[in-house]
């Protein structure tokens, strides 16, 4: 066949070819939308009449209205959620702790360090005129301690870390205005942009019972107030009246998370442990104004408030003290913070002037008496990268500065005169969110010289309701007397929860 | 059990959570058209009339969403959500209503229409009754576990694609066009994930009712379906639609999205989309 013929009849042959291979071109880019019937039964809607948005108010009659039956305004108005869970820790460094009754006695805190059956109730009622009541109970049994012996654990231990039921935050709040809301009871306010570290944020007092494994519903000691918050577009104001004293829960002496003061005569080591609730001296007042802008925002705060820690004062001779007093002290915050936001990176800064702190003036080997007229410089900077995948990555480093103390050979090693800390988080969900794991590293010092804890966690989410989270635990052992001395304090940890 | 230093886990889930729920592809919504480019003109009209169409103001909204995994695993999330224009910009706050973990975790956004500005992102965590500010820049994340992204939340500015109009057709007994969508740069591929969209525009209404994208990252497709559209208050709107993720022919994760009790034109202040009202609850 001549060349000609042969490429004329290739060419014949290949244009509808070629036209074919288009369309199929076409018809694959355009296709792909078939369904999978195992993945459409969701999408049957036939039965779905009423429970599309079973908890959404708007879509509801107002359950004011004067003739709606008792039962149903009962199921518009109150709402009961909450939360059940187990949880287990485990102590796999045998380690042991002077009792805190008995001298010479100590407890060991090996194994199973705790078991418990914890529980998280919230009633939120919804009144007219958009005010409404919430209030939370919270509590746990520990069973580890009847697993174990009572016996084991001195007074304190088991009145802290046996069981507990509390109340969370109680509160009546409403706007008295369009711009004005009012706040009545029992409230958490988290003041600053930290996550990590606490700068500006004075108002509640924490739960440290066991640093690092608080369940973070927990870990702020709601305080009763008088709150009022405005806003006038970008700008808003918060004012505080607090006329709750509430404290600090401490590990109690017996604790493995007791700091190591072991060179202390043994009626020192026995600082008050929990934090009592009372309504003496005159109420603490605090207030904000907040800022906010495109890209940027800014907060001044200024407080006159307790301390969380309570002021703890040598009772006897200074020389030879014979125990410690415990009693409030009020001190000054006037501070600022702000976000920047650039792209993927948030930036985020801390500054905070602390006036008539109170410093436990503690040495190794001599006991000064406390001090409670001293100042400090608290700043904070950090940084967020929110990368692909949702990952994130959080560095904040804070310096806590006394202003009028000493320096060299007197700085304290309880509280010493600059003290640098650090917080590195890292999370990443996996598996569309189900899974998310967290690597957390807090450390005190530049370079975490001084003690420290990292922790790793895995969170999973089991089904719409049950949750299971575990992790491990590791303390950084290091000069720091509170901090630095739980280097066998390391655990893994496991919860179950369930949330309705 | 979760560390006094950081945040709890559903919390961290929901860090990145922080989006308008205008649902920007399902309302087919698109920033305002600035420069021409070298494409087919016919396909940008088109996609510019989608991005003129109405799609309302003033809105509040409940929305469910569904996710299921290939083992026919459903997972289930409730939302309310409060949406209002400020002229070019879009502000929302949403709130969550289950599941129980996540209750009363908001998001306030403010959608700035200028593609040079970030989006404003602010995220109420309540178990640490707190608010934070989040960058929102990276859009390419899965939000909230569900095969919407970031990206498919957000308004994506016309000029950052160039338009081609493959062909007419018909879907649902309705026709429709068929335009390519690519992006014109590396920014904008790396801040969506996505190296190519195919819209199926509605001819009756400029409406997307159907979108195949090409994911960058695994080489995956995702397919939008708009199931239900209906008038309201004279606006069309989505109020049933899905995203399957397919790996080749086999699907991978499927997210429903239904929206219900939607209304236009509520008493909607600037102030309510605030941190204040942010805290106060759905």
């Amino acid at each position: 066949m001549p060349r000609v013929l042969r490429w004329t009849a290739a060419l014949a042959l290949a244009l509808p070819l070629a036209a074919n291979a288009q369309e199929d071109s076409l018809s694959d880019l355009l296709g792909g939308f078939e369904d999978d019937p195992s993945f459409d039964e969701a999408l049957d809607g036939s039965d779905r009449e009423g429970e599309l948005d079973p908890e959404t108010r708007a879509s509801r009659p107002d359950p004011w209205l004067p003739d709606l039956p008792f039962t149903a305004w009962l199921s518009e108005s109150v709402d009961l959620s909450g939360s059940l869970g187990v949880g287990a820790v485990y102590s796999y460094l045998d380690h042991k702790v002077s009792h805190g009754d008995e001298v010479g006695r100590s407890t060991s805190y090996g194994n199973l360090t705790r078991l418990d059956l914890d529980g998280f109730l919230q009633l939120d009622v919804s009144l007219p005129n958009e005010w409404k009541i919430r209030a939370e109970a919270l509590g746990w049994y520990d069973f580890v301690y009847r697993i174990k012996g009572r016996g084991d654990y001195g007074g304190a231990v088991i009145d802290v870390y046996e069981w507990q039921v509390d109340t969370g935050e109680v509160y009546l709040t409403g706007p008295l205005s369009k711009n004005l809301d009012l706040t009545l009871g029992r409230k958490i306010v988290n003041w600053g942009r930290s996550d990590t570290f606490r700068v500006v944020d004075v108002i509640n007092p924490l739960d440290n019972k066991e640093p690092g494994l608080v369940d973070i519903e927990d870990l702020r000691r709601p305080k009763a107030m008088i709150k009022l918050d405005a806003t006038v577009r970008a700008w808003s104001a918060q004012f505080l009246i607090i006329p709750e004293n509430r404290y600090d829960r401490q590990p109690p002496r017996g604790s493995d998370f007791f700091p190591d003061l072991t060179d202390l005569p043994g009626a020192l080591l026995s600082p008050p442990v929990d934090g009592r609730s009372d309504f003496s001296g005159l109420p603490g007042l605090a207030a904000k104004v907040d800022g906010r802008f495109s890209g940027w925002d800014f907060s001044i705060y200024g407080a006159y408030v307790d301390e969380s820690s309570r002021k703890l004062d040598f009772v006897g001779p200074s020389a030879l003290p014979t125990g410690v007093r415990a009693e409030a002290n009020r001190f000054g915050l006037l501070g600022a913070a702000g976000n920047f936001i650039r792209g993927a990176w948030l930036f985020k800064i801390e500054v905070a002037w602390l006036s008539d702190l109170q410093v436990f003036r503690y040495r190794r080997g001599q006991i000064l008496p406390s001090s409670d007229d001293k100042d400090r410089i608290d700043s904070m900077i950090g940084v967020e990268y929110y990368g692909p995948d949702n990952l994130t990555i959080a560095l904040e480093i804070v310096n806590r500065h006394l202003l009028n103390e000493p320096t060299g050979p007197a700085t304290l090693q309880l509280t010493p005169q600059s003290r640098f800390e650090t917080g590195l988080r890292i999370s990443r969900p996996f598996f569309r969110e189900r899974l998310n794991l967290t690597a957390l590293a807090v450390g005190l010092g530049e370079r975490f010289q001084n003690g420290g804890i990292v922790r790793f966690s895995v969170d999973y989410e089991l089904d719409d309701a049950w949750n299971l989270e575990t992790g491990i635990l590791i303390f950084m052992g290091g000069p720091d007397q509170g901090l630095g001395s739980f280097e066998s304090n390391d655990r893994v940890y496991a919860e179950i929860q369930y949330s309705f | 059990m979760s560390s006094g230093w950081s945040l709890s886990s559903p919390a961290i889930r929901l860090v990145r959570s922080g989006v308008t729920i205008a649902i920007a592809i399902a309302l087919g919504v698109f920033a305002a058209p600035k420069p021409s480019f070298a494409d087919d003109p016919k396909a940008r009209e088109i996609m510019e009339r989608v991005d003129a169409r109405d799609d309302g103001d003033d809105q509040t909204s409940n929305i469910e969403m569904t996710l299921i995994d290939k083992r026919g695993h459903q997972r289930v999330r409730h939302l309310r959500s409060f949406r209002k224009d400020k002229g070019e910009d879009a502000y929302s706050i949403m709130f969550f209503l289950t599941p129980a973990d996540v209750r009363d975790t908001g998001f306030l956004t403010y959608d700035y229409d200028d593609p040079s500005r970030d989006d404003d992102q602010w995220l109420y965590l309540p178990a640490l009754k707190k608010t934070k500010r989040i960058a929102s820049s990276n859009k390419s994340g899965s939000f909230m576990g569900s095969d919407f992204s970031y990206a498919d939340m957000t308004d994506r500015p016309l000029e950052y694609y160039e338009y081609k109009l493959l062909q007419e057709s018909e879907v649902g007994g309705h026709p429709v066009w068929v335009i390519e969508a690519i992006p014109v740069n590396d920014e904008e591929i790396k801040e969506t994930g996505y190296t190519r969209t195919v819209h199926f525009i509605r001819k009756d209404n400029f409406f997307q009712i159907r979108a195949k994208i090409w994911v960058k990252k695994g080489r995956r497709n995702k397919y939008l379906e708009v199931k239900e559209l209906e008038e309201i208050d004279g606006i069309w709107t989505a109020t049933l639609m899905t995203m399957t993720t397919k790996k080749g022919n086999k699907t991978e994760h499927k997210t429903i999205l239904r929206t219900s009790d939607v209304r236009f034109g509520q008493p909607l202040e600037f102030d309510a989309f605030s941190v204040r009202r942010l805290e106060a609850g759905p």
